[in-house]
C-alpha cells in the first residue's frame, strides 16, 4: 500500500466541494477511464472571481484528495490568481504525495485550467 | 473489526508453527553438516521432512524435494536451472498469460540469454487455451511452466490435460507448475498430473515467510543457480533455514489435515459472498470462472464507474484489507495483466478488487466486508462523474 499523509487521507475521506453545480459558468472534464483517472470541475464565476467550485472524480485516493485541496485553494481567487496555482502548490499543501502519484495531482490543475479556458472562450463570442 | 482478505499475498503464521520455529532456533539450532550428534540429528530430521513433503504430493523419493527461500527462488531454480541445463536440446519455453510476476520476470531474463518464449493465452474465464497450447509446442521446446491456480482471478488450470499433451510429444518437455495457490489447499499429485517440477511457498498456508520447496522429478537435468559450500543439498548450497523448514512442515501438516473440510466450507462461503455482492451491489462483474473451475479461496469483482485503489483504501479505513488490479495501486502504473488477459478492458482492470480467503475466514467477516463494501462503493459512485444513467 502506498503511504499517504494524514491530510491526504482526510481529504480522501471528506472531500471538500464535492458534487455538481447546476448551470455552471464553466465546466471541464480531463483524463480518461482507460488511464484510471478522470475528473470534472464545475465553476461559478462572478466579476472574474471563482465564487463556487465543485468537482467529481473517477480516480484513486491521490486524485480525489488533490482535487479536494485544489478546490479549497482556488475558491475565492480571481481567474488570474487561480491560473497561477501549480500542482506543486497543491502537493505541498497536502504534505506531499508518493512520487508515483504526481501525475494524479497534475490532473486536478489541468482540469481547473481547462475549465477557466472554457469560460474565457465563452466570453469571446459575447 | 479487522478483516484480512489478502491471503493470496500471505497468511498469518499459526502459533503451533511459531512454537516449532522457536524450538529449532533456541534448542535444535545445529546445521546438518557437522560431524557431531546434534548436527546428525538435524540432518536426519531434514531427510524426514523431505520425505514428508514428498509424500504430500505423491513424489517417489525424498531426494526429489529441494528446500528454497520461497516460491520465487523455487521458480528461479526450476526455470533458470532447467533451461540452462537443457540448452543443447532447444531454446523454447512455453508459459501461460496468467503466470505470477516472478515467472514472467524469469522468462524475460531467459530471453536475454537467447531463449524464445511463447505466452499462451487464456479464455475469458482465465482457463488456459489448450488448442493454442498444443500449437505453441515446437521440436525445440524444452520447458513448459503453467501456474496451477491463477492468483488474481482464481482459475484452476487444466494441469492434467497439459500433462497428457506433453507426454504425447516425441521429445521430452519438462513440465513445471507454480503451485503456490494449490499446495495444501487442494490435492496435488505429481504422478497423476505428470509434473516434473513444482514450486511451493510456505507462507501461503500459514507457514513462515522466506521458505518453500521445489519438487524436481528424478532424472530431470537441472543446474544450480547459486554456488557455495554444500551443507545438505548440492542443488541448493548454503546453510538450510532449518527453523523455517520445520515450521513449514508443521503448517503443511495442519493444513492437510483439514484440507477437504476447508475446501468444502470455503466453497459455501464463496458462493454466499458472490451471491450477496451480485444481488446487493449493482454494476459488478465477477472476474474469473464460477463453480468447480475456480479455487474456493478467491473472489474477484470489478466495480464499474469507480477506481480500485480508492476502493481498497476506503475498505482499509473500514478495517477490511484486500488487493486491487488498478494501475494506480501499482508502482508501474500498469493495469492488472490478468484482467486484460481474460479480455477485460482498462476500466475493468482499474475497478477490480481481489478478496482471498484463508481456512480461518468466517461468515461474519464476509458479512462485515459486504456491508463496508456497499458503503464504500456507494460513496465513490456518488463522487464519480461516471454514472450508469448518463
Amino acid at each position: 500500500m502506498l503511504k499517504y499523509t494524514e491530510l491526504v487521507l482526510d481529504h480522501f475521506k471528506n472531500p471538500r466541494n464535492l458534487g455538481r453545480i447546476e448551470n455552471p459558468d464553466a465546466e471541464a472534464t480531463e483524463g480518461s477511464i482507460a488511464c484510471g483517472d478522470m475528473m470534472t470541475v464545475y465553476l461559478k464565476i462572478e466579476d472574474n472571481r471563482i465564487v463556487d467550485i465543485k468537482f467529481e472524480s473517477y480516480g484513486c485516493a491521490a486524485n480525489i484528495a488533490t482535487a479536494s485541496m485544489m478546490t479549497e485553494v482556488v475558491k475565492g481567487l480571481t481567474l488570474e490568481e487561480a491560473k497561477k496555482i501549480t500542482w506543486k502548490d497543491i502537493v505541498e499543501r497536502l504534505g506531499g504525495l508518493p512520487p508515483v502519484k504526481y501525475h494524479c495531482s497534475n490532473l486536478a490543475i489541468d482540469t481547473l485550467r481547462k475549465a477557466i479556458s472554457a469560460y474565457e472562450e465563452s466570453l469571446v463570442g459575447r | 473489526m479487522k478483516v484480512f482478505l489478502d491471503n493470496c499475498r500471505t497468511t498469518r503464521v499459526l502459533p503451533e508453527v511459531i512454537k516449532e520455529v522457536e524450538k529449532y532456533m533456541l534448542e535444535k539450532f545445529a546445521r546438518p553438516d557437522g560431524l557431531y550428534e546434534s548436527a546428525q540429528a538435524i540432518y536426519d530430521e531434514l531427510v524426514e521432512t523431505r520425505k514428508f513433503f514428498a509424500k504430500t504430493i505423491n513424489a517417489s523419493s525424498d531426494e526429489e524435494i529441494v528446500f528454497t527461500s520461497g516460491g520465487t527462488e523455487a521458480n528461479n531454480l526450476a526455470l533458470l536451472g532447467v533451461a540452462r541445463a537443457n540448452k543443447k536440446r532447444g531454446n523454447h519455453i512455453v508459459v501461460s498469460a496468467l503466470e505470477h510476476g516472478s515467472v514472467m520476470s524469469i522468462v524475460d531474463a531467459l530471453k536475454k540469454e537467447g531463449f524464445e518464449v511463447t505466452v499462451v493465452p487464456v479464455d475469458h474465464e482465465g482457463m488456459l487455451r489448450l488448442d493454442e497450447f498444443e500449437k505453441a509446442l515446437r521440436p525445440t521446446t524444452i520447458l513448459v511452466s503453467i501456474i496451477a491456480v491463477g492468483h488474481f482471478v482464481g482459475s484452476i488450470m487444466p494441469l492434467k490435460q497439459i500433462g497428457e499433451i506433453l507426454s504425447r510429444q516425441d521429445h521430452k518437455i519438462y513440465f513445471h507448475t507454480d503451485a503456490a495457490e494449490m499446495y495444501a489447499k487442494m490435492p496435488l499429485d505429481v504422478q497423476e498430473l505428470k509434473l516434473d517440477l513444482v514450486s511451493v511457498s510456505g507462507h501461503k498456508f500459514h507457514g513462515p515467510k522466506g521458505v518453500g520447496f521445489l519438487y524436481v522429478r528424478k532424472g530431470t537435468k537441472i543446474e544450480p543457480i547459486m554456488y557455495g559450500a554444500e551443507a545438505f543439498d548440492k542443488r541448493r548450497p548454503g546453510g538450510e533455514n532449518v527453523p523455517a523448514i520445520i515450521g513449514m512442515r508443521k503448517a503443511a501438516e495442519l493444513a492437510l489435515e483439514q484440507m477437504e473440510e476447508s475446501y468444502r466450507r470455503l466453497r459455501e462461503l464463496q458462493d454466499y459472498f458472490i451471491e450477496r455482492i451480485e444481488s446487493e451491489i449493482e454494476h459488478v462483474v465477477l472476474n474469473g470462472p464460477r463453480g468447480e473451475k475456480r479455487t474456493p479461496y478467491n473472489v474477484n469483482f470489478s466495480f464499474s464507474f469507480i477506481e480500485g485503489e480508492a476502493i481498497s483504501l476506503g475498505l482499509s479505513l473500514e478495517g477490511v484489507e484486500v488487493a486491487t488490479g488498478s494501475a494506480c495501486a501499482s508502482e508501474s502504473l500498469e493495469p492488472n495483466y490478468a484482467i486484460l488477459a481474460i479480455g477485460g478492458d482498462h476500466e475493468r482492470a482499474h475497478g477490480s478488487i481481489r478478496f482471498t480467503f484463508s481456512r480461518f475466514t468466517t461468515k461474519e467477516e464476509l458479512d462485515y466486508t459486504v456491508e463496508k463494501l456497499k458503503k464504500v462503493v456507494q460513496w465513490l459512485r456518488n463522487i464519480s462523474p461516471l454514472k450508469a444513467e448518463r
